[in-house]
């Protein structure tokens, strides 16, 4: 590219591209990428790239508004009652158990199916609740770190089996507290951790009538990554927006804590 | 607050939602981030709306409104490592297709781009927005826009004619 001889500034080759001159300039521009052909090959690959865009993203304009922006359940004089948010809740678990579920009809291995779509339903429901109450400014639980005893007894006892917060000091995160949660095979507990920065994870735990051991498993969804696994009669989710290394580790104490307890 | 302008500014708000959600989309590189950032938009934009000016552009104070929205969770997000799936370590690819690209493939070339970049690109290309309000809604001179609209697009054609990506992150 000869910088030096360029006539136009890059500018004016930019307004060029977008249309954007008076046609006495446009058509000098014009005239002068006749006797410059990379420029003009450059210049044509920006508007290569707009029509490229444009076909992408173009008809997302077209696709039906979802429940969730439709601005009568987003006023702010509408107060955000419980029986609303569990709405939503149950409309984004629904809507990820369908996208698992035909996920892994078409992707998952023939044989073990009913496991593998349970599981992935859990790992699914476990980002899902993740999604929403990590984002929780005021109630990020529903009994906090305070009544650790009573939050512990109570998801016991609904779980049928005991249940432990496991303690990711190590990593930074302190226990906020837990709310208990519905999954499509029964209650389920959320563990809420934090760190210094405001970051959080939270730690899924569902029965698993059917038992079980499955080695850690990794998956990522929407910048969410999650590492599941199940022991014994219990699945885990340990799910964070964190890179992916980090997660392990967490996921790594965590499992040798429970198991250490439950033995 | 009437109420019957209340409704009327709503109801015009309404009309910008699907471009919210192009826009969203292209720029998180996933519906649902996207989602997630227009509701925190359209909330926001709803309890605001007193301090929306009357007679001037709509669009551009939604579009200023979701930016900023996006610049404070990026913020966020910036403190932690950067993720990168494994599928994405590749040194090079081979050049695409002209006109024939992926919304996948085009997520994946743009997530390589700065946020700086992506929103001038998705601006100007996608929404059609023009050089002015595109400064008014990124808050930076009109002389900003003209420049990171340059090397947006030149990185852009660089990375869609197969160059590794890795070459654009040293270079910010």
């Amino acid at each position: 590219m000869n910088t030096d001889s360029k006539p136009f500034s890059e500018d004016i080759l930019q307004a060029w591209v977008d249309n954007d001159l008076d046609d006495m300039t446009w058509h000098s521009v014009d005239d002068w990428l006749h006797n410059n052909p990379s420029e003009a090959r450059r210049l044509h690959d920006y508007r290569l790239q707009i029509e490229q865009l444009q076909a992408v993203y173009g008809n997302i304009v077209d696709a039906p508004v979802p429940e969730k922006l439709r601005l009568e359940n987003l006023r702010p004089s509408l107060k955000r009652s419980s029986a609303w948010r569990t709405g939503s809740l149950a409309a984004t678990l629904l809507i990820g158990l369908i996208g698992g579920w035909v996920a892994n009809s078409f992707y998952g291995p023939q044989k073990d199916i009913s496991l593998a779509s349970s599981v992935t339903g859990f790992t699914t429901q476990a980002i899902a609740a993740h999604q929403i109450y990590s984002a929780e400014v005021l109630h990020p639980v529903e009994v906090d770190v305070t009544q650790e005893k009573h939050l512990l007894a109570w998801l016991s006892k609904r779980l049928g089996q005991p249940v432990n917060a496991p303690g990711l000091e190590q990593f930074g995160y302190r226990l906020l507290g837990g709310r208990l949660l519905s999954d499509e095979i029964g209650p389920a507990a959320q563990f809420m951790y934090e760190n210094a920065e405001g970051r959080r994870l939270t730690l899924y735990v569902v029965e698993r009538p059917d038992g079980g051991n499955t080695a850690f498993r990794f998956q990522k969804r929407g910048g969410i990554s999650a590492f599941y696994w199940i022991d014994g009669t219990l699945g885990y989710v340990l799910v964070g927006d964190v890179d992916r290394n980090e997660l392990l580790q967490a996921s790594t104490a965590v499992y040798q804590e429970l198991s250490a307890l439950n033995q | 607050m009437r109420l019957f302008q209340k409704r009327r500014v709503e109801s015009e708000i309404e009309t910008h939602i699907p471009r919210l959600r192009r826009y969203a989309r292209a720029l998180c590189g996933n519906p649902d981030d996207a989602d997630d950032l227009v509701q925190d938009c359209l909330r926001r934009a709803l309890e605001r709306q007193s301090l929306w000016q009357k007679g001037s552009d709509l669009r551009a104070w939604l579009f200023t409104i979701l930016h900023n929205l996006h610049v404070d969770q990026r913020r966020y997000a910036a403190r932690r490592p950067h993720i990168v799936d494994l599928d994405d370590v590749v040194v090079s690819r081979p050049p695409c297709q002209p006109s024939i690209v992926h919304m996948s493939e085009m997520d994946r070339f743009l997530s390589y781009l700065s946020d700086e970049h992506r929103s001038i690109l998705l601006l100007i290309g996608v929404e059609g927005v023009s050089y002015e309000e595109a400064a008014q809604i990124l808050n930076v001179p009109k002389g900003t826009v003209m420049s990171r609209l340059s090397r947006a697009r030149d990185q852009l054609r660089r990375l869609m004619s197969g160059e590794a990506p890795t070459a654009l992150r040293r270079v910010k």
